[in-house]
């Protein structure tokens, strides 16, 4: 008896609950305020994940400068081409699958937001402007995708939040635009139901400039949305072979997105032409702009340009493009690397220069901003076939923010685009919106020859879809009119 | 004889010892005392022969003394009291026995031997003595029989023998000077006779023979082992059903190892070993047994030493805060520990002198008993314990050194023009760093400091390496208490400047007989080891020493301090390796505890059966720090991306594990024709892990602690396991024992299964059969076949979807997760089927193995690839099969064995695994590990090897679509040649390990090909133009042959050191050895036995700028006391 007694003893240890719990990550309660402010937090925090690759990838393709890491060459041979396609390796996975988890995010939280209930459900007029945050910083995402992939498509469409059964279609370029300005549609409407009420939800410092209300909010949206229109415009155009714009022709930008993008932008207060200023030597801090945050806190991420700034190259077409001697912006953005050690070559010329405008880690990175937006205007303007309002816009930069002598105002269509696309390269250069290499998509440049690598020098201008997307696919080829 | 199901456990069939060293002699067979058992006063008399109070042991020292005083004796020692008519016990004859730790029923046969009289047991301590009554009796059924046992070749004593009765569980154990005494049925036919260490001999019994001679001859092959056939039953390797390996200790201590694993390369057909980061030292090797046996989950084998299950985990010491490898890009602050760490297993810590023998459950058909835990294999780890005999001191002290095994060509520049040319010819294109040029390479003067041979310099080893090691083992006088206790301190240099490893550890094993039916065993293990491994493998800082290489022409003197301590600057790039070996610091610093013990009743026990209830069980406890420490003044901190120099880590793992089981086993012995142990049992186990880490980054110059850092990220992970399970097991030794049965079933529950309630039932069955003498040369012939069923338990965390934790700014967010986790995940089957046979020839001379198998893996724990566009990029799932076959065959042989001494003893394996995806629930993948681009992906697609690497280039598609193979991670087959040669007192010892086929990603040419600085620069030229194309250029044929081991030893005559010690020293053995002392390969870089992602299932063979591969020397003397 005894003995079994001990066997009942040992068996009743081994029975006893196995369950352990999710200490890696245990989920916050979305039926709260706090858990989806969480949610919110990481969709913000979450979209700068891949930054790194976006800047670095458009810059590349911009030819404005590269990553000359010794440490990995497909940094080069990937992103600057080198004369190679971009190949489908892991790289090409980056700014991709991560964007997507954010779209996800979003779509996390607008499923979430009627449920929250502790301490207090939201208002209707609460949880529309949450709803236009999020659709906002969505079609941000989406605009990231677009950006890199190009014409490489983009899947969009459908709630597969609980159902990963079929993917959504890759749509072709102009869908993919026509989808982004209809969520940033959708969410200035949303942002709108009660422009006046403050927001109940925080955003990072950042967004300080937006953050008040749905309404200066939607200042945000509406910037966003004047970029994606004019993107739209030009993707109509680039699908209809007959009316794409060459490097010596205007084409036919779709009118209706360009007035789109033209209504959008000025409506936006982050759009204030009259506002511009040189910028000041070192830090950014253009008080019109919507910026990503960095910091050296545990766990938040860092300037990722800042830590490139050792293998970062400025390339020669880029530094030719600049009047260095006298641009502000030049001058306030760049200098020569006081390491005569580490002044670095590429290719046997010298690119001394180093960054200067991102000079810390926590320094943050802008994703638009009011000179930026000035010159999307300009394009808007340009495809509109104004070239004088573009000429405006473009000598306003140039002189209130270059501290340079106005030019003289052309009447040629490239004329006019070459100087807009001077002054942009100058003016973003390294920022998140990459666009310059849009402009050479969109203007029908991508085809002309770089004579950086030598004279036959065909430049990679976008990233593919990663292998891993046509999982499930019938096809990896994407028909596009 | 019992075959109820329910009884299931797990033990070997230990003889019940009745007598031992008991006196020799010659007697009649017929006139020792019966004994019997009275319930009741006159009631029925029972044979008592198995009764317990007989089996108290005592020790008797009479001298021609009354049989009266002899029963006081006996009285006074075990308690037991004497009744009897003096008219029918010749109380005044006079008897003589002197022994030790005798059993009850031994002495008391002695004493009462020839006096006419029984024995009856009473109710407690009371014995009857009894006149004998009439023929027929029980008496007449029981004789004695006495004998030595002695070596053949020798004719020394053999002590330590087990004597079994034939058809009986009667036995007995011969004592120190070789002699047994065993009182067997008066119809036994035969002696059964065997030892470890030599061939198990049978002898016939005649009708009166009362004495018998027993000479056993040495298994220099290893023919009887002891098998292990589940978590506390074995079986002779003769009648084993399934093929398992057995590692002994001379064949692991042959060559110093750093590790294990080490010792073991090419030693065990069906496995590959093969080491992680070259010549790291502190080990850091993967076995993969019969295949890949898992895509995703945890493939590596169960280890279990004395019964514990013991961690083999490998914590990655965090030293991607330095090397940033986890990088995909600079800048992005990723401090946390990371894969390509570069750390070593646990199974380093153990010491291998402790290991008596090793043995490898290769598959499910034999390791089905661990259930969800056994899929790739159990490797059950048996440590030395005390033995009977006089106390044994041995000390073995060894010297040796670590060097570089493999050079890199790389160019040279012996001259400053050379310099200057290369230069001015603009090789350096796209090196990052490369100062400004000038026209008349003045600046390549300005830094000329003449040739360098920058790996001689930096891995230059020479540091003297050491190990002593210390052990006893004995026994007390009665027999009663046996122990094993050893110590170890050594140090292995590493090749590379300011690495090493130094590992002190000490064990104890104690077994004692507390009652004649209770042995309780315990064993404590303790080690504490402190490596420095240095920064090496993949990077994103250009630290690694091999990627400071491929960026700088040999020809600046960087190993160069200035006056004023500064270290020389590396105008070529961001580091100075020298720099970087010398200053920063990475140690690791492990305590790892292992105690465990084992209980062992034996509830009852009779000539024909016995009951034996066993506890086994234990704990194993590690804790490691890993301190790393890269000061913010060196060149390559100042020059890192993130502009925060110099870093400072405190990482800490604790990991527990505890296990045990409860056993009963039951063991019949019906006659020759039928032996069965049935057993069943119950386990429970428990893991914990912690891991908390702190970074510090951007420090306070000269201050070497993580809170010294302006910037400092915290990380913590936790995991947990609770598994339990029953188990049972039926082992039927058949038809003398030519044919033997087993049949058994596991079914276990784990908290890693999505239904943590749920049991999963793992059976296994086997059956082999010996024919002996078939053919004049074959000695013994056995077929054997075993089908068996295990699993693989799904990892921690993969039923869960947890939010990604994020921080922005002063705020904490999450997001939605990458990977989906599956709330119904099951544990994987492995469904194993093998069939060989073991063919012993020429009277044992030689013995051929041959075995085929078909492992199959299903409902395959999957982490399918998503479209990302669903906002997860891969999702956790059970589905799809993927099936290993493969051929093991072994021939062990001594070709020659001359009268002159001179013998050589030959073992060559062969081993072929070939796997193919049957079928997926998935669209075909590419593991996340994949190099991609020119180093190929590996893809699991149906049809294909699970582990094969294909282009992706475009252009290699073949008609179906499907991409073109140009690699496999797994080799065509592996080879091992072991060879001993002796003569006299001289000994040579060999391995030779050789790999066929496999594949590796030589991502060092990548590195060197964009500089140039490869010798073989056309090579150079021709890969960067195939990789521009689309190519594969950087996957490499990866087989090798290598000479493992070799050790040349010497016995000191024994007469000298006897003489010269004056009986102190019994033995002394001076040897010569070496490892990894010569190889062979294709492969272009270092080392083709890597794998830079460590001990990943599939995709090995990663090769970024890992520690080279190292070969050592060591002297070695073996002291025995």
């Amino acid at each position: 008896m005894r003995r079994l007694a001990i066997l009942g003893i040992v068996i009743a240890i081994g029975c006893d609950t196995p369950t352990v719990p999710n200490y890696a990550s245990p989920n916050p309660d979305v039926t709260t305020r706090a858990g989806l402010q969480t949610l919110v937090t990481g969709l913000f925090g979450g979209t700068r994940i891949d930054l790194v690759w976006i800047i670095t990838e458009m810059s590349s393709f911009a030819r404005d400068a590269g990553n000359f890491t010794n440490t990995d060459p497909r940094f080069i041979t990937e992103f600057l081409g080198d004369g190679t396609p971009i190949n489908n390796s892991d790289f090409g996975i980056f700014g991709w699958n991560n964007q997507f988890q954010m779209v996800r995010t979003a779509d996390s939280i607008l499923s979430a937001l009627p449920g929250v209930h502790s301490p207090a459900a939201y208002s209707a007029g609460e949880q529309a402007q949450i709803t236009g945050v999020v659709q906002t910083i969505k079609a941000l995402d989406y605009m990231y995708l677009a950006e890199q992939r190009d014409t490489s498509g983009v899947p969009i469409g459908g709630d597969k939040l609980n159902d990963l059964g079929s993917p959504a279609p890759i749509l072709c370029n102009k869908d993919v635009w026509r989808a982004i300005v209809a969520i940033l549609d959708s969410g200035n409407a949303a942002l709108n139901v009660d422009p006046s009420e403050a927001l109940v939800i925080s955003l990072p410092n950042g967004f300080g400039s937006v953050s008040a209300t749905g309404g200066s909010f939607s200042s945000f949206n509406r910037a966003l949305a004047g970029k994606a229109n004019l993107e739209l415009a030009y993707a109509i155009a680039r699908s209809k072979a007959a009316t794409a714009p060459t490097p010596m022709s205007a084409g036919t930008p779709d009118n209706a997105a360009l007035l789109r993008a033209d209504s959008a932008i000025t409506a936006s207060t982050l759009y204030q032409p009259a506002q511009l200023t040189p910028p000041a030597a070192g830090a950014f801090a253009d008080p019109l702009a919507v910026y990503h945050s960095f910091s050296s806190i545990s766990g938040d991420l860092v300037n990722p340009i800042n830590g490139e700034i050792g293998t970062l190259r400025m390339l020669d077409e880029f530094v030719a493009s600049v009047d260095t001697a006298n641009d502000l912006r030049w001058k306030a953005k760049f200098t020569v690397n006081p390491d005569p050690a580490q002044q670095q070559a590429y290719s046997g010329v010298s690119a001394p220069f180093i960054v200067t405008f991102y000079p810390v880690v926590g320094s943050p990175i802008p994703i638009v901003r009011n000179e930026e937006l000035v010159l999307i205007r300009a394009q808007i303007r340009l495809g509109l076939g104004d070239l004088s309002g573009a000429w405006t816009l473009i000598n306003d930069v140039r002189t209130q923010v270059g501290g340079l002598p106005a030019e003289a105002v052309s009447a040629d269509y490239a004329t006019t685009r070459d100087a807009l696309m001077r002054e942009q390269r100058i003016s973003t250069v390294l920022e998140s919106g990459g666009d310059r290499a849009i402009a050479i998509r969109m203007y029908g440049l991508a085809a002309v020859a770089d004579t950086t690598w030598g004279a036959s020098d065909t430049h990679a201008t976008l990233m593919p879809v990663p292998n891993t997307e046509f999982a499930n696919r019938s096809s990896s080829a994407l028909s596009c009119p | 004889m019992l075959l109820i199901p329910l009884l299931l456990a797990f033990q070997q069939p230990v003889p019940i010892v009745l007598a031992q060293a008991a006196p020799a002699s010659d007697h009649a067979s017929d006139r020792g005392p019966a004994f019997y058992m009275v319930r009741k006063p006159g009631g029925k008399r029972e044979d008592a022969y198995g009764a317990v109070v007989l089996r108290r042991r005592l020790s008797l020292d009479l001298q021609d003394v009354p049989i009266a005083d002899a029963l006081a004796a006996i009285t006074a020692q075990t308690g037991i009291r004497f009744v009897y008519m003096r008219e029918e016990v010749p109380v005044d004859r006079r008897v003589s026995l002197a022994a030790q730790d005798i059993a009850l029923a031994a002495a008391l046969t002695e004493v009462l031997f020839d006096a006419g009289v029984d024995v009856e047991l009473l109710s407690g301590n009371q014995v009857a003595l009894v006149k004998r009554r009439s023929s027929g009796s029980q008496a007449h059924q029981r004789r004695r029989i006495t004998g030595h046992v002695l070596d053949a070749e020798t004719k020394s004593p053999l002590p330590g023998a087990v004597v079994t009765v034939t058809g009986t569980a009667i036995g007995a154990i011969t004592s120190d000077s070789g002699t047994f005494a065993i009182v067997v049925p008066d119809n036994a036919t035969g002696l059964s006779v065997r030892r470890i260490g030599y061939r198990q001999n049978s002898v016939t019994l005649t009708a009166d023979q009362s004495d018998v001679t027993v000479e056993l001859s040495k298994d220099p092959l290893k023919l009887e082992t002891q098998v292990v056939t589940g978590v506390a039953t074995t079986i002779s390797s003769r009648n084993a059903a399934n093929a398992v390996a057995v590692v002994s200790s001379d064949q692991i201590s042959e060559v110093p190892a750093p590790t294990l694993e080490n010792a073991l390369q090419s030693k065990i057909p069906g496995a590959i070993i093969e080491q992680n980061n070259g010549g790291a030292p502190g080990g850091g090797l993967q076995i993969q047994i019969r295949g890949i046996t898992s895509i995703e989950a945890d493939a590596s084998p169960l280890y279990v030493i004395d019964g514990v299950i013991v961690n083999n985990e490998t914590t990655n010491n965090g030293a991607n805060a330095i090397s940033q490898a986890s990088l995909g890009s600079p800048g992005v602050q990723n401090t946390q520990q990371f894969e390509q760490d570069n750390s070593p297993n646990r199974l380093a810590d153990i010491n291998p002198n402790d290991i008596e023998s090793i043995e490898v459950l290769k598959g499910s058909s034999a390791s089905a008993i661990y259930g969800a835990k056994a899929a790739s294999g159990v490797v059950i780890i048996t440590t030395k314990k005390g033995t009977p005999g006089k106390t044994a001191w041995n000390v073995t002290q060894r010297f040796g050194t670590f060097e570089l095994a493999n050079h890199l060509p790389l160019r040279t520049f012996p001259t400053l023009g050379s310099a200057q040319l290369w230069y001015l010819n603009d090789e350096h294109s796209g090196d990052a760093g490369t100062p400004a040029a000038s026209a008349d390479s003045a600046f390549i003067k300005s830094v000329y400091g003449g040739p360098q041979d920058y790996q001689n310099q930096l891995f230059g080893g020479g540091e003297l390496s050491y190990e002593t090691d210390l052990s006893v083992r004995g026994a007390s006088e009665s027999g009663k208490t046996t122990y094993f206790m050893s110590a170890l301190t050594k140090y292995d240099n590493g090749i590379l400047l300011n690495t090493g490893y130094n590992k002190q550890s000490v064990r104890t094993n104690i077994s004692q007989t507390l009652l004649p039916n209770l042995t309780v065993s315990g064993s404590l293990f303790y080690a504490n080891s402190l490596t420095r491994r240095g920064v090496s493998g993949n990077d994103n800082v250009g630290i690694s020493p091999y990627d400071v290489l491929s960026y700088t022409p040999q020809f600046i003197n960087l190993n160069n301090r200035s006056a004023t301590g500064a270290w020389a600057r590396n105008v070529f790039g961001p580091a100075n390796p020298f720099a970087d070996a010398e200053e920063i610091q990475t140690p690791e610093n492990v305590h790892r505890f292992i105690g465990g013990g084992t209980l062992s009743w034996t509830m009852f026990h009779t000539a024909a059966q016995s009951l034996q209830a066993s506890v086994i069980g234990g704990a194993d406890y590690s804790d490691e720090r890993a301190q790393l420490y890269a000061p913010p003044d060196l060149q390559q901190e100042q020059s890192l991306p993130s502009g925060l120099p110099g870093v400072a880590t405190s990482l800490e793992a604790n990991t527990e594990y505890l296990n045990y089981s409860v056993n009963l086993i039951h063991h019949y012995v019906g006659s020759s024709l039928v032996d069965a142990t049935t057993s069943i049992g119950l386990a429970d186990e428990r893991r914990n892990f912690y891991n908390p880490n702190a970074v510090g980054q951007n420090l306070v110059a000269g201050q070497n602690s993580f809170t010294a850092g302006s910037v400092q990220s915290g990380y913590y992970a936790q995991t947990a396991l609770r598994d339990f399970s029953f188990y049972g097991q039926e082992q039927l030794l058949l038809l003398n024992q030519r044919l033997a049965l087993t049949g058994g079933v596991t079914t276990e529950r784990s908290s890693n299964n999505g239904d943590d309630q749920k049991y999963y039932s793992y059976p296994k069955v086997s059956a082999s059969y010996r024919i002996p003498h078939l053919f004049s040369f074959l000695d013994e012939i056995k077929g054997r076949v075993a089908y068996g069923q295990s699993g693989t338990e799904p990892t921690y965390g993969v039923k869960y979807s947890g939010l990604v934790p994020s921080v922005l700014g002063s705020s904490s967010g999450t997001f939605t997760p990458a990977a989906y986790g599956d709330p119904s995940v099951q544990p994987e089957t492995n469904t194993e089927i093998e069939g060989g046979i073991d063919a012993t020839m020429f009277g044992s001379r030689a013995q051929l193995s041959a075995t085929v198998y078909q492992k199959r893996i299903s409902n395959v724990l999957l982490q399918e690839a998503v479209n990302p566009s669903f906002g997860t990029s891969t999702q956790w799932l059970n589905g799809g099969q993927f099936t290993n076959r493969g051929l093991e065959l072994s021939l062990a042989a001594t070709p020659i064995e001359m009268r002159n001494g001179f013998t050589w003893i030959s073992t060559t394996t062969f081993y072929r695994n070939y796997s193919v995806v049957d079928n997926l629930a998935v669209a075909a993948f590419d593991l996340p590990e994949s190099g991609g681009g020119p180093f190929g992906i590996f893809l699991i697609q149906p049809g294909r090897s699970v582990s094969e690497v294909v282009s992706t280039n475009p252009a290699d598609v073949n008609k179906a679509g499907v991409p073109v193979q140009i690699g496999d991670a797994q080799p065509a087959f592996q080879m091992g040649f072991t060879n001993d040669f002796s003569f006299s007192s001289f000994h040579l010892h060999t391995v030779l390990d050789w790999k066929k086929g496999s594949t590796a990603d030589n991502a060092n040419n990548l590195y060197f090909d964009n500089s140039l600085f490869l010798l073989d620069s056309a090579a150079s030229a021709k890969r960067l133009v195939e990789r521009a194309n689309g190519g594969s250029p950087y996957v490499e044929d990866a087989g090798y042959v290598k000479l493992r081991e070799i050790t040349i030893a010497y016995d000191l005559p024994s007469r000298l050191i006897h003489n010269v010690t004056r009986g102190y020293l019994a033995s002394a053995k001076l040897s010569l050895s070496g490892r990894n002392l010569w190889a062979s390969f294709k492969y272009t870089g270092p080392d083709p036995e890597v794998s830079g992602d460590g001990n990943v299932n599939i995709t090995r063979g990663n090769d970024v700028t890992q520690y080279p591969p190292a070969r050592s020397y060591f002297v070695s003397l073996d002291l025995g006391f």
